[in-house]
This record gives C-alpha cells, sequence and structure tokens, in this order.
C-alpha cells in the first residue's frame, strides 16, 4: 500500500530544493514531469540509467546488419544455405550470373547490411521508448499538470501513506502546490 | 487460285483444328519449311528465298541456299516484301471509275464485264492496234503470258518499264560483239574492277549476288587481293566499300571511260573509237582527271583480270555501257569477267524513248485503251503523269493502289508473288521458280459470300495440304484474269492463251518440263512427277550454259553521243538503296531502316558537298527547291563531303501522293526532273542542270546519326594489308586493348569454364567484308518482331533496331561500317545494375533479357558501353491488320515499357539444340545431355541474310566450331575491349588496301606468357 | 531589414519558457485565407502533375523527353535533386546535436520535415520514371511465387533500400523530436484537436524516466543519422559511380554528392526559414544570425563542390582517357564548350560563384540577398545532376549513338508538380504542428525559478 503525492513547481530552484530534501529523509521514490529534460533535475532524481541504448539499440543493430548481409547472400544463392533451406522457397537456387560476377560476391552486400543496421537500430530505439516509458499512456494521469510542459515541475514522490503528510510538508515548503 | 475455297477449305479448316486440339506437342509440325520461291529485287534480279510459314502465312523470308546467285542471302529489299504482302493499303476488291470521278469498289463480275465491253468497242471498231500494254518490275511468266495474250489479240507489243533497263547492254553487245542477248559479269573472278558510277552493291544489276561475288574477290578473308575502284561523283556504299574514289562529275562516264581505254590501248578498236574522240573526251576531263584516268586504265590493263562496268544513266549512258564494255574486252576480261553464253537471255527493260513515245500515244489518243501490270509510269516517268490523265481508258493490274491505280479507270488487284506460281529467269543457266507460300492474304470476306459463278472453276489453285486454309479475298493471278478474259468470248471461241494456259500453275508447270526437256540433265533421272516436287524443293533449276567466245565486229560501233549539259549545278538522281525505283515505298522497314549511307530515314533529301551548300546559301536544317522544265521539287539539304562540288544528289524512291499510308506524303519525287536522253535511250538520271532557290529553316531531315565520324576512337578499327596477317595494337588508347588474349585483370574469377560448359555462343564480324548494305537489319526486323515507329520517333532518337550499321567516315576519307549489336559481354555491365534480375547471364553465355521481368529503369541501357539496348516508349506492336499477321510466334511481342535487344536469336539457338538432342533421343540420357548442334547449324537471322557472310556464328565451348577459330586470327579484336567487358562478338578488322590509314596500328608487342597456344582453340578460350 | 545583427548565433533569445511556448503555439492558430488559398493552389497544381503522370501511364513513357542514348532525364535528376534537399535536415539536425552545435535549434525541425518531405517527394520519381509503374513492387524484396529476389547487386536496390531507410530513420528522428512539443500544444489547446494531440504524442506527460530514455535515444538516433546522411547519398552517387558510363565513372563521387546534397539542403532551408520566420512573426527565434551561421556552412559546401566540379577535369585530362575528355575538356563537346554548355554554366555559376558572395557580411546579413542567392544554390543544384547524367549519356563511348535530349511537357510539369507536392506538405505541416521545437529551445534559457514567479 503506497501513497502517491504530487507537488507543482512554478520554478526549477525550489523543485531541486524538494528533491534534495526528500532524498536526504529517504523517500527515494521521486519521478517528475517537467517540459524539458532537465540535466540537472535528472542528475538529481535517484533513477537508474536507460537500458535502451544495449536492450534495444544494440539488438537491433546487429540484427540489422546479420540480416542485410546475409539475406543477400542467401537470395543471390549462398551455398551452405542451399542445403539447409528447400529450394522451393530458396531464392540462390536460381542462381542469375550478372556481370561475370560470382553468384555471393560480397562487396555489394555490405550496402544493404550498413542499411539494415540503421533501420533497424532506429526502429528498435523507438520501440524501445515506447516499450519503457510504457507508451502510449491515457491522459488522465491524475498527478499531470497543464503547465508541466510549459513552465511548470511536477514532483511525484511515492511513498508509504503514513509518511505523506511528511512529504506534503516538505513539498509546500519548496514552494509547490500540493495535490 | 484461290477460287475453289468451297467445301475443300471448310474440311482442311475441321482437320487443322482437329489436328491442334488433339495433340500440342506436335505443334512444330505446324512450322512449315515452304518450298523455295523466286523474289525479285526491285532491281529486276532475282533473288532465291525460302518462305518460312507459321500456321499458314509466311513469317518472314530466308535465303535460299540452293540458288547459284543469291547463295542463301537476301537483300533489305527482299526481306521487306513480307510487308507487300501484308500492307494493310492492298488492293482487296476491283475498283471502278464513277461517273463522279472517284475509284469505286465493285464485284469481280461487274468488273469482267466491264473490261469486256471495253475490249469489244476497240474490237469491234477494229481498232486492236490502240491497246497497248506497259508492265513493270514483273516476273518472266508474267511477261510471257502478257506477251501472248497481246499476241493473241493482235495488240501493240507490250512495253516493259524499268528504271535501269538492261537493253542498252544488249544492244552494246550486239553491236560490238554481234551478240544478241545480255552478256553477264563475273566480279567473282574479276582481280581488278572499275565501276563507273555504278553501285553494284546496291541497286545495279544483282545487288545480291554481286556482294557475294564482290566479297569472294575483294575480302581478305578468301585470301585475295582483289582491287576495286569507284569512278562517279558521289561516294556511295558501293563506292565506300571499293579502295579507291576516283571523283567524276555526273554525265562525263563516256569521255572518262574514252580515257580509260587510251590507257589499256584501244588495239583493234580504234576504229570504232573512232566516233569518240580522244581530244574532245580529254578536255571534258582536264588534264588532271584524263591523267589519272589513263593510270587508271594502264592498272586495268596489268591487271590480270580486270572489269570495268558503268552505269549507263547518264546522258550518254549507252554510250557508257559500250565503252565499259569494249574496255573489258581490250583489256582481256571476256570469258573471263564478262561471260556471252550461247543460250542468252533476252534483256529486260525497254528503251525509256520506246516508253515515252509510248506515253506520248497516250496523251495523243492514239493509244486508246492502255493496260498496265504492275508498272507506275505516273510516278516513274516524266511527263507519265500527265499522259494518263489525258488517256483514254486505263486500266491497271496490281497489288498496291499508287499513283497509276488512282489514273486508271479500273483496277484488277492481283496476287502478291508469295502467293502465286511463276518462273523468272535469273541467269542464262538458272530458271528461279515462284511458287505460293500461301493462300492469300485472309480479308473480311464473309464465308457464305458466292463467288462469281463465271469464275468459279475455271482455275483453281491446288495448295499444299500442309498449309491451313484462310477464307481468302479471290485474287486472280494474271494468267488466271487474262484467260479469263479471254473465256468471256470476246475475242471469239478459239481465242486463247499458248498452251491452253488456265491458271499460273498451269503456266508454271509447262514452263518446268519444257526445261526439262531442254536440258535433260536436270531431271537426274526422275520421273516427271517427281522431278517437279525436287524442282519445287529447290526452287531453281540450273542448266549451265558454256559461254561462247566473242570477237569485236569489224564494223563495231559505238552508240552515238547526246548533248552534255554543262552548268554550275548538276543534279544526280540516284535509286535510293531500299527504295530503288519507288515500287516499295509502302513498306515501313524500307522507310525505318537508316539509308546505307546517310542513315536517313523517312524522306528525300539532297546531298550537297558543304562548300557548294555555302554557295547556295543553305546548310543543315535548310531546304532547297530544285528546278527544271517546270517541275520542281522542295528537299531539306544534308551538307556531306561524300558528294563532289557542284552536284546535288538526290535518291529516288520517294514522293509518292497514293500508295498507302506508309509512303504517300513521306518525301519528294524527283523523278519529273529527269528527261529521257536525246537518243531515246535512257531517263537521263545526273548530269543535267538544275535551277536551284534555297529555302531557310525549313528542311529537317531525320537521320539514325548526326555523327558519322570516330573521333579517332577504336571503334571500326582497320589494318593494312602488309600487317594483316600480325595482330596489331590499337595506338592512342592508352590502356588494355582488350585483343584476344592480351592481359586483362579482374577482382573475378572468369565464369567461362565453370558456368558455360556446353554452349558459349559467340559471333565474329568480318568488318573487311560489310559493305553496309542493311540486309541483316532487314532481317532482323523480321525475325525478331522489331517494331517500326515512324519518322517522328526516330527523330526523338527511338528506333527499335537490335542491329545497326554504323557507318563512319575517316579524315582520309576512308569509310567503315561496324555491324553493331549486343556483344553478350561475359562480364556485361548492363547484367549487374538490373535490380529486378531482367538483365542476366544465361547458362550458355548468353546475355539474357527477360521482358516479363522487366520493370523498365533503363539502367541496362544507360550502362551499355555499346548502346544496344532499346526501350519501348510505346505499345509498338498494334499495328494496322493484317500486318500483325507477320509477326514471329517464336518470339514475343514485347509490350510498352520494357528494355528488348538482340538475342542472338535466341529462338534459333533453342530449336537447333533441340534437334540436336532429338537426333540422340534413342541414345540414353547421356547422350541426350551431352547432344550438341553441329557447326552450322544455328544461324541467327543476321548471318543468314547477309550476302557478304560477314557474320560467323558458333558455339565457342566446342572446339570443332569455327567460330572459334576465326576469333583467334590476327585481325581479332574487341569493341571497346579494353572497357573489360568480355564480348561474346569478336570483330576482324578491315583491311585498307590503298592509301593511309587514319589511325596507324602498329605491331602489338606479344606477350607469350597471356596468350597460351594450347588453349587457344579449346573450350574455353581465355578471351 | 531593420533587424539587429549584432547578437551573435550563440545567445539564447531572450525569452522564458512561458514565452517560448506562447510564440510557437501561435503559429498553430487556425489559418487564414491566404494560407488555404496557397495550400488550394498548390494542391491544383500538383494534381496537374498527377494529370500528366496519368497521362504517361495510359500512353506511354514516350510522351517523356527521355530517350535513346539519354535512358534518364528530368525523372531521375529531379529525384536526386530531392534526396539531395533532404541532406540538410538530417545533418542539422543530427551531426550539429552532436557536434553541439547550440545555433541549431531554432531551425533543426524546420530542417527535419524539410528532410521527410523531400524524401516523400523523392520517393515519387523512381515511380514516375520507370516503364511498368504498375509493377513496380517487384523491387521489393519480398517472398513471391516468381521465386526471384532482387537483384542486391544493383545500385538501384541499394538506393531502394537507402532511400527508403532514409525515410523512416528520418521520420523517426523527426517524430520522436516532435513529441514532447506536441504534448505542449495539446496542453494549450482544447477539444478534437487537443484529443488528436494527445494521440499524436502517445499521451506524453514528460516524465523524468520518460525523459531519461528519451535522451539516451536522441542521441543514439542522432548517431546512427549521422552516417546514413553520408551513406545515403553516397548510394545514390553510386548509381553513377557503379557503372562504366565515362562521366559517371568515378571515385570522387560519393563525397561530391553528399557535399552538393548539403549544399542544396542548407540553401532549401534558408528558403523555406526566411518566409517562415516572417509569417509566422519569429524572428526574434530564428533570428538573422541563425541564417547567417547556414549561409557560412553553404560556402564551405560550395567551395567543396567546387573542387570536385574542377578534379573531375583535371582527372580526365590528366588520364588520357579519351571517353573521358570527349564529356569533359573536348573543345567540342566538353561539358563547359558542348551542346548542353549552357547548362554547365547555370550549375558552376549558382554552385560555386555565388556562395562565395556570402564571404560579404552585408550580402550574408541581408534577407533578401540570402533569399536570392538560395534560390540560386537550388537551381544550380537541379542543374548540376542535368549536366552529370545528360552530358554524360548523350556523348558516351559510340558517337554513333550520341543523341541530344530535350524535356517534353509532361517531365516539367511533373517536375513542377513536384515543388508544389513538397511546399504542399511543408505548408500543411507548419500549420498544424509545432515547427519550432519549443523544447529544445528552452533548453537554451535559463530554467524558470521560483523568485520570479513569485515576483
Amino acid at each position: 500500500m503506497t501513497a502517491t503525492i504530487s507537488g507543482v513547481f512554478a520554478g526549477r530552484d525550489g523543485l531541486l530544493d524538494a528533491i534534495e530534501t526528500l532524498k536526504g529523509k529517504g523517500h527515494m521514490a521521486l519521478d517528475v514531469m517537467m517540459p524539458v529534460p532537465d540535466h540537472e533535475v535528472l542528475d538529481a532524481l535517484p533513477i537508474p540509467p536507460t537500458p535502451v541504448n544495449w536492450l534495444f539499440s544494440l539488438a537491433g543493430g546487429l540484427f540489422g546488419v546479420g540480416l542485410g548481409f546475409m539475406f543477400p547472400a542467401w537470395a543471390h544463392g549462398l551455398s551452405f544455405v542451399n542445403e539447409v533451406v528447400p529450394a522451393s522457397i530458396n531464392g540462390g537456387g536460381f542462381g542469375q550470373i550478372t556481370g561475370g560476377k560470382p553468384l555471393v560476391s560480397w562487396p555489394p552486400f555490405f550496402v544493404p547490411g550498413f542499411e539494415m543496421m540503421v533501420l533497424f537500430t532506429g526502429i528498435l530505439t523507438f520501440l524501445g521508448v515506447v516499450v519503457l516509458c510504457g507508451l502510449p499512456q491515457r491522459h488522465g494521469d491524475p498527478h499531470f499538470d497543464d503547465r508541466a510542459t510549459e513552465d511548470h515541475y511536477v514532483l511525484i514522490v511515492t511513498t508509504a501513506p503514513e509518511s505523506s503528510a511528511e512529504v506534503a510538508r516538505i513539498l509546500a515548503a519548496a514552494g509547490a502546490e500540493v495535490k | 487460285m484461290g477460287f475453289g475455297v468451297g467445301s475443300a477449305a471448310q474440311d482442311s479448316n475441321n482437320e487443322w483444328r482437329k489436328q491442334r486440339k488433339g495433340n500440342f506437342d506436335r505443334l512444330d509440325l505446324l512450322v512449315v519449311e515452304r518450298n523455295a520461291t523466286e523474289v525479285f529485287d526491285p532491281t529486276g534480279s532475282g533473288v532465291g528465298v525460302r518462305a518460312r510459314c507459321r500456321e499458314g502465312r509466311v513469317i518472314n523470308l530466308e535465303g535460299n541456299p540452293e540458288h547459284p546467285g543469291s547463295n542463301g542471302s537476301i537483300s533489305a529489299r527482299v526481306a521487306a516484301q513480307t510487308q507487300g504482302l501484308y500492307n494493310p493499303d492492298r488492293l482487296a476488291k476491283p475498283l471502278r471509275r464513277t461517273d463522279g470521278g472517284q475509284l469505286a469498289e465493285i464485284e469481280w463480275p461487274e468488273a469482267m464485264e466491264t473490261l469486256r465491253i471495253w475490249f469489244r468497242e476497240r474490237l469491234d471498231a477494229g481498232r486492236a492496234g490502240a491497246i497497248a500494254w506497259l508492265t513493270g518490275e514483273i516476273a518472266d511468266s508474267d511477261a510471257a503470258v502478257i506477251e501472248a495474250f497481246a499476241q493473241a489479240l493482235g495488240t501493240r507489243p507490250p512495253v516493259n518499264l524499268r528504271l535501269q533497263p538492261e537493253g542498252n547492254l544488249a544492244a552494246a553487245a550486239r553491236d560490238l560483239f554481234g551478240y544478241s542477248g545480255v552478256p553477264e559479269y563475273r566480279i567473282d573472278q574479276a582481280t581488278f574492277l572499275v565501276s563507273f558510277g555504278a553501285d553494284f552493291l546496291e541497286t545495279w544489276g544483282d545487288p545480291v549476288a554481286q556482294i557475294g561475288a564482290f566479297t569472294k574477290m575483294h575480302a581478305h578473308r578468301e585470301g585475295v587481293v582483289g582491287r576495286a575502284i569507284y569512278v562517279g561523283p558521289r561516294q556511295s556504299s558501293t563506292a565506300a566499300s571499293c579502295d579507291r574514289w576516283v571523283k567524276l562529275a555526273p554525265g562525263k562516264e563516256a569521255a572518262a571511260l574514252r580515257v580509260l581505254i587510251e590507257g589499256i590501248g584501244a588495239g583493234e578498236a580504234a576504229h570504232a573509237l573512232s566516233t569518240v574522240p580522244l581530244a574532245a573526251a580529254q578536255q571534258v576531263l582536264g588534264d588532271e582527271l584524263s591523267r589519272t584516268l589513263l593510270a587508271l586504265g594502264q592498272e586495268v590493263a596489268a591487271a590480270e583480270a580486270p572489269l570495268v562496268i558503268a552505269n549507263g544513266s547518264g546522258p550518254d549512258g549507252a554510250q557508257a555501257r559500250a565503252l565499259a564494255l569494249l574496255a573489258t574486252h581490250l583489256a582481256g576480261g571476256t570469258g573471263r569477267t564478262i561471260i556471252f553464253p550461247q543460250v542468252p537471255r533476252p534483256p529486260r527493260g525497254a528503251r525509256h524513248g520506246e516508253v515515252k513515245s509510248l506515253l506520248d500515244d497516250v496523251q495523243s489518243g492514239a493509244v486508246e485503251m492502255l493496260l498496265v501490270h504492275s508498272a507506275n509510269p505516273a510516278f516513274l516517268m516524266p511527263g507519265g503523269r500527265a499522259a494518263l490523265e489525258a488517256a483514254g481508258t486505263v486500266v491497271h493490274f496490281g497489288t498496291q493502289h499508287d499513283e497509276t491505280a488512282h489514273l486508271a479507270d479500273l483496277v484488277l488487284p492481283i496476287h502478291h508473288f508469295l502467293e502465286t506460281w511463276g518462273y523468272h529467269q535469273c541467269s542464262a543457266s538458272a530458271l528461279g521458280l515462284i511458287q505460293p507460300a500461301m493462300r492469300p492474304v485472309p480479308r473480311q470476306l464473309p464465308d457464305d459470300q458466292p463467288y462469281p459463278q463465271h469464275l468459279a472453276g475455271s482455275g483453281t489453285a491446288k495448295l499444299d495440304a500442309g498449309l491451313m486454309r484462310f477464307d481468302s479475298r479471290p485474287f486472280p493471278d494474271t494468267v488466271f484474269l487474262l484467260d479469263a478474259i479471254l473465256d468471256t468470248g470476246v475475242f471469239g471461241p478459239s481465242a486463247e492463251l499458248p498452251h491452253g494456259l488456265k491458271s499460273a500453275e498451269d503456266h508454271f508447270v509447262a514452263r518446268v518440263m519444257a526445261f526439262a526437256a531442254e536440258h535433260p540433265e536436270v531431271m537426274e533421272g526422275l520421273a516427271p512427277a517427281a522431278f517437279l516436287r525436287e524442282a519445287k524443293r529447290r526452287g531453281v533449276l540450273i542448266a549451265p550454259v558454256p559461254s561462247q567466245p566473242v570477237t569485236l565486229r569489224s564494223d563495231a560501233s559505238l552508240p552515238a553521243q547526246n548533248p552534255v549539259e554543262s552548268g554550275s549545278i548538276t543534279a544526280l538522281l540516284f535509286p535510293h538503296p531500299f527504295l530503288v525505283d519507288g515500287r516499295d515505298a509502302d513498306k515501313p522497314w524500307l522507310q525505318e531502316i537508316p539509308e546505307t549511307s546517310t542513315a536517313a530515314v523517312w524522306d528525300t533529301w539532297a546531298e550537297i558537298h558543304p562548300a557548294t551548300a555555302e554557295g547556295l546559301g543553305v546548310g543543315l536544317g535548310d531546304s532547297i527547291t530544285l528546278a527544271r522544265d517546270g517541275a520542281e521539287i522542295t528537299v531539306p539539304v544534308l551538307p556531306l563531303e561524300q558528294v563532289m562540288q557542284g552536284v546535288i544528289a538526290v535518291p529516288i524512291g520517294n514522293g509518292h501522293e497514293r500508295m498507302g499510308r506508309y509512303a504517300a506524303g513521306v518525301g519528294a519525287n524527283p523523278m519529273p526532273l529527269a528527261h529521257v536522253a536525246q537518243s531515246g535511250d535512257n531517263l537521263v538520271l545526273h548530269g543535267f542542270t538544275v535551277e536551284t532557290r534555297a529555302q531557310a529553316g525549313t528542311g529537317e531531315l531525320v537521320r539514325t546519326t548526326f555523327m558519322q565520324t570516330q573521333l579517332g576512337r577504336p571503334l571500326a578499327q582497320a589494318t593494312d594489308l602488309a600487317h594483316a596477317g600480325e595482330r596489331t595494337d590499337y595506338p592512342g588508347v592508352h590502356f588494355d586493348t582488350g585483343q584476344p588474349g592480351s592481359n586483362l585483370r579482374s577482382m573475378y574469377e572468369r565464369h567461362e569454364a565453370t558456368v558455360h560448359e556446353q554452349f558459349m555462343w559467340g559471333m565474329t564480324v568480318d568488318l573487311d567484308a560489310c559493305v553496309g548494305c542493311g540486309a541483316c537489319v532487314a532481317a532482323c526486323y523480321a525475325e525478331n518482331n522489331v517494331p517500326f515507329v515512324g519518322k517522328e520517333l526516330i527523330r526523338k532518337g527511338r528506333e527499335m533496331s537490335w542491329l545497326r550499321i554504323e557507318k563512319y567516315v575517316e579524315d582520309t576519307g576512308e569509310v567503315r561500317h561496324l555491324p553493331n549489336l549486343c556483344q553478350h559481354c561475359h562480364n556485361a555491365p548492363c547484367e549487374p545494375v538490373c535490380p529486378v534480375h531482367a538483365a542476366y547471364h544465361t547458362y550458355e553465355g548468353l546475355n539474357g533479357q527477360v521482358y516479363n521481368r522487366c520493370v523498365g529503369t533503363r539502367y541496362c541501357s544507360n550502362n551499355c558501353t555499346y548502346k544496344v539496348r532499346r526501350f519501348n516508349w510505346f505499345d509498338y506492336h498494334h499495328v494496322p491488320e493484317p500486318l500483325n499477321l507477320l509477326f514471329n510466334p517464336d518470339v514475343t511481342v514485347r509490350e510498352r515499357g520494357v528494355m528488348e535487344k538482340c538475342t542472338f536469336c535466341t529462338q534459333r539457338i533453342r530449336k537447333g539444340r533441340e534437334d540436336a538432342r532429338r537426333a540422340v533421343l534413342d541414345q540414353g540420357d547421356e547422350a541426350y545431355q551431352a547432344a550438341r548442334p553441329e557447326d552450322g547449324a544455328i544461324t541467327p537471322a543476321c548471318a543468314q541474310a547477309c550476302p557478304a557472310k560477314v557474320f560467323h556464328f558458333g558455339n565457342m565451348a566446342d572446339p570443332t566450331h569455327e567460330v572459334n577459330a576465326i576469333r583467334q586470327g590476327p585481325r581479332s579484336y574487341h569493341l571497346l575491349g579494353d572497357l573489360g567487358t568480355r564480348p561474346s562478338v569478336t570483330y576482324l578488322k578491315k583491311v585498307v588496301r590503298e592509301g593511309e590509314i587514319a589511325v596507324h596500328t602498329h605491331a602489338a608487342p606479344h606477350d607469350e606468357s597471356v596468350v597460351e597456344p594450347a588453349t587457344e582453340g579449346s573450350t574455353h578460350a581465355h578471351e | 531589414m531593420s533587424e539587429s545583427h549584432a547578437a551573435p548565433v550563440s545567445e539564447p533569445p531572450a525569452l522564458s519558457y512561458r514565452e517560448i511556448n506562447r510564440d510557437i503555439v501561435a503559429t498553430l492558430a487556425p489559418g487564414g485565407k491566404i494560407y488555404w488559398m496557397s495550400v488550394l493552389t498548390l494542391f491544383g497544381i500538383f494534381n496537374i502533375a498527377m494529370l500528366a503522370w496519368m497521362y504517361q501511364i495510359f500512353v506511354g513513357l514516350g510522351v517523356a523527353g527521355i530517350t535513346h542514348p539519354n535512358g534518364w532525364g528530368v525523372y531521375i535528376i529531379t529525384f536526386v535533386f530531392w534526396v539531395g534537399i533532404a541532406h540538410s535536415g538530417t545533418l542539422i539536425s543530427a551531426v550539429l546535436f552532436l557536434f553541439r552545435a547550440r545555433w541549431r535549434m531554432p531551425v533543426y525541425r524546420t530542417a527535419e520535415a524539410m528532410t521527410v518531405f523531400a524524401v516523400m517527394t523523392a520517393g515519387l520519381f523512381p515511380l514516375i520514371h520507370v516503364g511498368r509503374v504498375w509493377k513496380a513492387y517487384w523491387l521489393m524484396p519480398y517472398p513471391n511465387q516468381r521465386y526471384l529476389w532482387p537483384n542486391f547487386k544493383s545500385p538501384l536496390m541499394w538506393d531502394v533500400l537507402a532511400v527508403s531507410t532514409y525515410f523512416t530513420i528520418s521520420f523517426l528522428f523527426f517524430y520522436f523530436g516532435l513529441i514532447p512539443d506536441i504534448a505542449a500544444a495539446r496542453d494549450r489547446s482544447t477539444g478534437l484537436r487537443r484529443k488528436i494531440y494527445n494521440v499524436l504524442c502517445f499521451g506524453w506527460t514528460g516524465r523524468g524516466t520518460h525523459w531519461q530514455h528519451y535522451r539516451k535515444a536522441y542521441l543514439i538516433f542522432a548517431g546512427i543519422a549521422t552516417p546514413l546522411v553520408v551513406s545515403v547519398h553516397s548510394v545514390v552517387s553510386w548509381d553513377f559511380a557503379m557503372s562504366i558510363i565515362p562521366g559517371w565513372h568515378t571515385t570522387i563521387f560519393p563525397p561530391y554528392f553528399v557535399a552538393g546534397a548539403i549544399h542544396s539542403g542548407l540553401a532549401m532551408v534558408i528558403t523555406l526559414l526566411i518566409p517562415l520566420r516572417r509569417v509566422f512573426n519569429v524572428k526574434h527565434i530564428i533570428r538573422v544570425a541563425h541564417l547567417e551561421a547556414l549561409a557560412l556552412v553553404t560556402i564551405a559546401t560550395g567551395l567543396v563542390v567546387g573542387y570536385a566540379y574542377g578534379i573531375e577535369f583535371f582527372i580526365a585530362a590528366y588520364s588520357g582517357n579519351v571517353y573521358e575528355q570527349t564529356i569533359f575538356t573536348d573543345p567540342t563537346w566538353g561539358r563547359p564548350f558542348g551542346p548542353y554548355w549552357w547548362s554547365f554554366w547555370i550549375m558552376a555559376i549558382c554552385n560555386c560563384v555565388f556562395p562565395l558572395l556570402f564571404l560579404w557580411r552585408r550580402v550574408r546579413t541581408s534577407i533578401a540577398w540570402l533569399f536570392i542567392i538560395s534560390i540560386l544554390i537550388n537551381v544550380g543544384m537541379w542543374f548540376e545532376r542535368f549536366v552529370i547524367i545528360i552530358t554524360s549519356l548523350s556523348t558516351d563511348y559510340i558517337p554513333y549513338n550520341w543523341g541530344y535530349y530535350v524535356p517534353s511537357w509532361v517531365e516539367i510539369t511533373i517536375l513542377i508538380g513536384s515543388f508544389a507536392w513538397f511546399f504542399l506538405l511543408f505548408l500543411l505541416f507548419a500549420k498544424h504542428l509545432p515547427s519550432i521545437s519549443m523544447t529544445e529551445i528552452k533548453e537554451l534559457v535559463p530554467a524558470p525559478s521560483s523568485k520570479e514567479t513569485r515576483r
């Protein structure tokens, strides 16, 4: 059983003060809503680093480069694939010689490899943000304040119900409208 | 023929349908390799062809290899004859002039009744002599039957109109040697050939046979070193193929020949020559030219087997032809290069004076009824149109609605010669047989329409059962028609054609059997019926006629000289190499294929030397009006250095007002400018003066190229005679020349050895043999359904030809012809750039193009270094009916939006390969798989058509194929070989025999480490 | 122009968070009569072009002026032109982001939008260009009953992959940056508009944890977009450089094309920003100093393309290759002297000479000069592609083939229509989505403090 208390700050200095004070009191479940990705605020917040870079972007990139490089090779008739994949669906079985080059000539496949790497990195990164942030979220967050996308800051504190009064006091002391 | 359709045809149709339903695996039965037949080239000579038929219709014409003259090859003109057969504007029904003055379609009975009444009127009045015949370029069989008809009626004897008649030559032979008949040239036997304006490789004489003969005496391939000199005002394709071009103003042939004879030594002919004074001739020519010709005469005299020929279309044409004959005789050519056969062939074509007097009689009313058969005097004869307009009654027999038909009162459509029987004497010793290749071209005739009763059953044709029976429009053949006229009883019950001929087939059979009776040896012990079958199969009967020795008559005389006009500007009318006398102007291929020396299409133009053009105030893009005796034409100007200064050269053949959609309104007809020589011997086509008037900016001549120079690039390469036997390299290009055997490096391993083990198709193209005649181009159009696109699209550069002959003029004036087609490169630049694999390399080494895969990015065309790929910008296959019947069903008709190109005639390769396999069908799977066609079993259309045998095709993976040896030869090189495309087409350099080579070749350092002699001829030549 | 030229580009706008929101959201106010008239006009022009295209589809590609030997013409020229335009957007956005060039912030959204719309425009042209557009989907790698995959060795296939990747990544990058701004716009609007904006921004609330992911992801996008920019125009250049045609077959093409693309893209950004800042009254956010900064980069890119033009002549002369020499240095046929001499000089003067005028401060701070020169650079860059494609094809290896290319009315109509399409998209975008990034401009100015608010 937890309680969530939020305070709307008109200025960043108050917000930072409140964060420091709350952290000092042992309240670590803090989050804010703010109009910009403010470094100082983010640094002050006790939140873990994002896994989007390695969990999504890197995975996407590796998948993309593998696909972009090996798929054309297969489609042009890479031999070991021929043994594994039934000929009926194997593009390589067709064996179209072009320009006197070997069927599987690697240099040209660097281009699809690179492009697919970028493509899948991008798509997975986007997806990663969507997934990690739990987007899309319904606009009905009770703590959201329209001013949070303009010039106000919302500090959201999740705490035990018995501490809520203390938190509210701290927020108010830092100059916030407590909700 | 063609009248007995009735039930027999119905049965046959049902039979055919049953067969087709039954088994598709026997579909190839529908390919009927028809009996050989004879086509007459518009130049009047016979060319043996085999009509290839599919489902009862002619698809294309291929050379008949058993024919002694044309020797299995054809010309562009011959290839296009099928477009006359299927011409959408071909006459379909008889036409009669109505009271309103218009020609209206009528039924056959009405036409015959009209004709009967007209004859009756004249005969009743006792004016049979007021009936006259004028014939054109017709077969000997038709000429003979018309002659017989005229005799039976007692009318005037027929007059034969040809642009270049043989009468003058025959007259010269008579006056000089007392020989009656036409002497024959043996160009292949000559070692030194001098042509005075005779375009013997294009339109003069028998060009198809002459190209073959010229190649034999001149091409380096044959190992002979014959020389050919052209003396004339214009560097035609013929002149360009000769070793030397001596410039001679038009109209001075006789004078030049007179001086030449002086160089040879007048000897026994001194008396005859007295009528042609040397001094006058020298004065006409001037000092320098006289000296040149004297020296040339000495060369002729020194030659082993000399031959001098002359055009005969000048003001003194008759004299020139006689002097040429005399020159050859004096230099010792008689019996070697000129033959006088013991059984002579009568000359074809009346003196133009006779034609003119006939037309004068027509105009004056002395001739009341003129029967014109396949001639077009309204187009070809100066004043012919006026004569016909004033004529009493004109009856026209023909297939085309031309100018003469338009002026006729009655037009009777006749068979195309591919639908009928007949014969044509090709030479004294060869009788060409004309046989129907198909039923007459179908028209929209209701099945139940009754045939005219009085015609039915009187002359039915019997066609081979293998042909599909189309319902046909009742075109009668000439024999049948004439017999039907006699059958009307108008001339009394006894009037009939000789031997009771009822149809052309009767006539044919009678002539073949008569030939066999004259020459029993041709029977080869066969029974008459079997002999007839064999004759039909061969398409030609050959009975060598020995030559007759001749001597100069003591009273030999030369034709009188006509006055030669002199002026600052003289005209030169020359027959267009494809359209010749204009008879074929309605065949779109002949309009579309670039003219051999200028690359102009769909037009008439005036070739003027740039300096002269400047003097006249005209240039490219301007027009010029030429006027003489009230006639005038306006044509676009083409400044070219290939004509002499002071000469305006205009091609004959275009400028039709009628003759269907492809001919009407194209170009201008220069024939009204010409006139009949004072002596009446011939039409004067050159050497007369014209008035000129510049028309600025009104003439856009469409050509398929504007660059007839290769800018010093090593495209069409040449070597000189001294170096022809050794490998030479081209300097000026700093990198590898790409010679076969040269050291081209590649990142990739070559795939021939592993991929093309069984088949690797290759071709060689001998530039030394090529005379640029365009036969290959036409054959390619016919074989591969290559669409014609018309003048407007060619102006935009969109001609569709898969094979083109590029003409390059060097700075020295030397001309090289480069047939350019898909090179089927092993490292083809077009293949890897195609995103959808439409262009790819087949396992037989061909550069494949799958039309159905193509999306039309045109990247392949851009990247093709030879630019031989053509794109379908529109739906070109929508041709008017019945031209669609001409499509070759073996070849895809391409959709709009796809790229197409030469396939090496892959359908023929396929057939050859399958034939080879079928031959070993019972020898097991291994033999089946290993079966390879023999050398020569597969011939692409271009190679088959070529009279000069420029192309050689074969399997490079099979060492027994000759193509391997040829491509290893010292003259071989690859077009743009330095780019590393490694083409399958290998060119052999032209050999320049006289004069400087514009870009010198020099001996190449021969890198033995690169050329591996052991493998050179083997399966996988490294290059 | 009476604006202050004094403020340096690095100086942030003197605005509070609230004022930034106010000024930029104000651009989203419903459009007036002039706006909708412009939209309708552009839509009309675009439709005329589409009719021309339909005519071409039904009658045949022959209605265009393309012919032999010029198999490529206005369509490919314009394709390359628009792909080039597309380049600056991502460059300004990504590369300058990585370099922490703070002056990018007011202009990058416009540039990114330009990128997306330019790629959308460019993407039409391969379809217009191909002979059988109804089969154009065969260029896509998908399993099919024909058992045939496309040819991945073909530069055109690379093009398909690169341009579609570029479009996807640019769009994602563009959209990703838009999310917080759409949220901000949402919170300043009501009714249906608010609902739509909410869907578009995925219900963004600006939570700190979300910003944490967002910030990292944005960096990654910038990181991958930068090499992508370089690769895409390199791939487009390989359409030419991988071929064997003299004038195309050149190793300098990839950097040359990338520089050219940036050159044209920067010019197009200037062309778009000048009216935008005027119409939307945001001259205090997009200041002359920003345009000046863009102009300074065009001097550099102009010099790079000028160098590339020069080096082509040098190599042709130095190599001794007669085919190259014909295209470049031949006095009759070479690019500066031959039948297309005018296109060469338009290209050379517009791309290399006019940008040098920006060396004068007076020129590069003058709105009128900036506008004129930026348009001239765009003209020059279109002709650069014309010169490369047409002169090389028209005078290639075999003189017999040579031909002259004249665009037809269909091609010209479609070319004009492509501009209408691009500006139409841009116009619709500018009025309906924030065309200047609120979030990033806020990062430039000091964060709001409680004291000020209390005051």
